[in-house]
């Protein structure tokens, strides 16, 4: 680059005619160039030593008293020239519009969220609900299928209030009872089903805790339903056993 | 040992004992402003508030508003003294800055709403100070300096001189200069260049 065209930069930099590219192209070579620092201060010295060639004049006394007297108030930023002014408005103005695009963008984002939040719980509710309709189903199928076999249950002795009705389906060898007023177990123990042949020991079935005035439990035959003859419900330990240990609390005989 | 040397015109006479001497004296005084010193600040104004004013006023071609901006300048300085580097110039250039910054900016944001009190005038003449004219300078080194200015600007061509002016003074651009004169871009941009490059010359050789 020639001398002219380094003069050149510089007073149209000085002067603030140059191009945003150019500009900045020099001011990122100033940052590591002391020698172009020094010519571009020296000749900023120059230019702005004109005005002491002007007619000069004293302000009046009451603005030199308006700087002191502001001065001796708290250090506030400066009021703003017109060229900040319109750059802080058009800030401001960028701002609140990003704010108000990022509240649209939450508010989408909150949107979406909630909406697969509600999705996720009406997904979980109609897969509980097709259990409990395949649930209801296979109860209503176990009821009125024509080879299901029905017990009564009653409370024994202490527990007379108590009392029950189980389904078995022969086909598949399951089993659905429903037991009301069951009294309430201390933590450490469970209520345990028996399914009882005629001269056999009982079989172990399902254990389970009282849930409110009627307890519904499901559970599997492990012989055929033809050779059950009595389903009883013992209190037992937390977890069941492999053979009765506590008192029978309700039982049923199967008709013939 | 020359004045111009001596009272820091240009940031070259970094090795003059009194250009040091000068600039640290300045430099002690934005220490003790940016300490919150008002004492200090009210000397920076006496001594600078004329040019300020005067330089505004130039510009502006109103007082009022030149009033504004003098308050705006040195309360600026007040504020952000540190903002001060002395690698970009020294402080009257700072302030003069500040100055024209302000300045123009005024004179741009009133410019759709009043007309200019006094045209933008093309006759050095009016830049410059009229003989027998009262020095409401209280400092001596701006007297000196003044003197320097003067001489140097003499030595310029009027052709030279009023591109410069127009810019400097009136915040044109090459272009608007081009139109105002009626001469091609290109002539402008080698006035203004071959203008200030005399100038910086006249000022370093004053000092030397």
């Amino acid at each position: 680059m020639s001398k002219r065209e380094f003069e050149d930069i510089y007073i149209d930099y000085l002067l603030e005619q140059s191009e945003d590219a150019r500009r900045r192209t020099f001011e990122a070579h100033l940052k590591d160039c002391a020698e172009c620092k020094a010519e571009l201060a020296e000749l900023r010295d120059a230019l702005f030593s004109l005005p002491l060639d002007l007619p000069l004049t004293e302000p009046p006394a009451h603005v030199r008293e308006a700087v002191l007297r502001q001065a001796a108030g708290p250090r506030l930023v400066p009021k703003a020239s017109p060229r900040q002014a319109v750059w802080r408005i058009w800030a401001v103005a960028a701002s609140v519009l990003l704010a108000a695009l990022g509240l649209v963008a939450l508010r989408q984002w909150q949107t979406k969220e909630d909406t697969i939040r509600q999705i996720g719980l009406l997904q979980e509710e109609n897969r509980r609900l097709r259990e409990s309709n395949r649930s209801l189903g296979d109860r209503v199928d176990l009821l009125t299928r024509p080879d299901t076999r029905f017990l009564r249950m009653a409370g024994l002795e202490n527990y007379r209030g108590t009392s029950g009705s189980a389904f078995l389906q022969p086909a598949d060898r399951t089993a659905v009872a429903f037991i009301h007023n069951l009294p309430s177990v201390p933590q450490q123990q469970d209520f345990q089903m028996w399914v009882i042949q005629n001269g056999r020991p009982p079989f172990p079935s399902q254990v389970f805790k009282p849930s409110g005035q009627t307890t519904e439990i499901s559970f599997s035959v492990p012989v055929e339903v033809s050779q059950v003859a009595v389903l009883a419900v013992t209190i037992e330990p937390a977890g069941g056993s492999p053979q009765p240990t506590g008192p029978m609390v309700l039982a049923g005989r199967l008709e013939e | 040992m020359s004045l111009g040397r001596s009272f820091g015109l240009i940031s070259n006479g970094f090795n003059d004992p009194m250009f040091v001497k000068t600039m640290a004296i300045e430099a002690d005084l934005l220490e003790q402003v940016k300490t919150g010193d008002a004492t200090a600040l009210a000397r920076l104004y006496d001594n600078y508030a004329a040019i300020v004013y005067s330089f505004a006023a130039r510009i502006l071609g109103d007082r009022s508003s030149a009033e504004s901006v003098v308050q705006d300048v040195f309360l600026t300085v007040w504020r952000k003294a540190e903002q001060f580097s002395p690698d970009r110039g020294t402080l009257c250039t700072w302030l003069l800055t500040l100055t024209r910054n302000k300045a123009i900016d005024a004179l741009r944001s009133s410019a759709g709403t009043r007309a200019r009190q006094v045209p933008i005038s093309s006759d050095p003449a009016v830049y410059e100070v009229p003989a027998g004219m009262d020095d409401p300078l209280s400092s001596a080194i701006l007297r000196e300096k003044r003197e320097l200015v003067r001489r140097a600007l003499a030595s310029i061509p009027d052709d030279q001189k009023i591109p410069i002016f127009l810019n400097f003074y009136g915040g044109l651009s090459h272009q608007e200069i081009s139109d105002k004169l009626g001469v091609p871009l290109g002539t402008v941009k080698t006035r203004i260049r071959l203008g200030l490059e005399r100038l910086r010359l006249e000022l370093r050789q004053a000092s030397q």
